[in-house]
């Protein structure tokens, strides 16, 4: 017997044929079919980033190499609020000197994590964008078969940060199977 | 590297201890399947049951056989991975231990020299939900952690 049908059957042994079914149906919030208990296969990975990201963690991009034909895309994301603020409370140069002063950040990291990937073989893909930290990654999320997520993601606080609400609200939101790191 | 994957008897848990036998093979890791049984669980099973049912007289049979079954969930659940994962060549250990699940898990993965922590993504809630375990776990420890969907 296929392992995946043997779970199901093994749980659910005391229900037959279309009572299982409709059990099934009726309870789907809860149930996995044989198709969704089986792991995805994991060939686009999105790794959000921002200026609350203060290192590499080379743990991740080994860990990452396990999936072999999987692209791992960086989104760097500065946050378009703030810029706006600081745009309306200053001026427009005050505004670019942010914009550029976050983006020059945002290279380094996406140059380090590049190294980091490329030295283990893994192909990865780069963006860099003025958005919302949480809906932009939430929109994209969808196009990929995994997100690996930062802990302290978004945080103001990077320096004394365990974890961010914005990192907590994202994994338990995705629909994808998440790493938290 | 060394894989905690905690089991709480859901599907999202087991979905989870395969993808773990996934990152096993590659890494040539070590797999410990880990499940926590907290006695307030069969108890508050036992209260709600009673108070719906008005049947409340036997809430100590109730008790102890919904802790019974937890028992035995479990203990399959584990064995089969067990199992499947030595089939598959996984140097596996499994542990059962009872008490606060979240206390338990800090505490065995503080001892364990873990690498990565695997877990269900919605624990034992429907897929709308979120696993309550998560963000603590999360805010407590330095390891990454894998939720499955």
């Amino acid at each position: 017997m296929p392992y995946y049908e043997g779970v199901i059957k093994r749980k659910f042994k005391d229900l037959v044929g279309s009572k299982y079914e409709a059990i099934q149906k009726e309870y789907s919030e809860y149930i996995l079919s044989e198709e969704e208990l089986r792991p995805h296969e994991i060939k686009s990975i999105l790794l959000p980033l921002d200026f609350s990201v203060t290192e590499i963690s080379e743990s991740i991009c080994e860990l990452l190499s396990v999936y072999e034909n999987a692209t791992v895309t960086m989104l760097y994301i500065t946050d378009a609020q703030i810029h706006e603020i600081i745009m309306d409370s200053l001026d427009k140069d005050a505004g670019d000197e942010f914009l550029r002063k976050k983006e020059e950040y945002g290279t380094h990291l996406l140059d380090d994590y590049e190294n980091c990937f490329e030295s283990r073989g893994i192909p990865c893909k780069r963006r860099m964008l003025l958005g919302n930290k949480r809906q932009d990654v939430l929109k994209l999320a969808t196009d990929f078969d995994m997100i690996v997520l930062p802990k302290c993601y978004a945080s103001n606080h990077p320096d004394s940060c365990d974890v961010s609400g914005d990192a907590i609200l994202l994994a338990q939101s995705l629909a994808q199977p998440a790493i938290i790191f | 590297m060394k894989i905690l994957v905690l089991l709480d008897g859901s599907m999202w848990s087991h979905k989870g201890a395969l993808y773990a036998l996934r990152i096993a093979q590659e890494k040539k890791a070590e797999v410990v399947l880990f499940s926590v049984l907290d006695k307030r669980d069969s108890k508050s099973m036992a209260f709600n049951f009673c108070t719906q049912s008005n049947m409340c007289s036997r809430i100590e049979n109730y008790e102890s056989q919904i802790w019974r079954d937890l028992r035995k969930n479990i203990n399959d659940e584990m064995a089969q991975l067990l199992l499947f994962f030595n089939r598959k060549g996984i140097q596996t250990e499994s542990k059962i231990v009872e008490g606060a699940v979240a206390k338990e898990i800090l505490k065995e993965v503080e001892d364990g020299g873990y690498s990565l922590i695997v877990m269900g993504g919605y624990g034992r809630n429907p897929r709308s939900g979120g696993s309550s375990l998560f963000p603590k776990l999360l805010g407590e420890l330095e390891v990454p952690i894998f939720m499955a969907r």
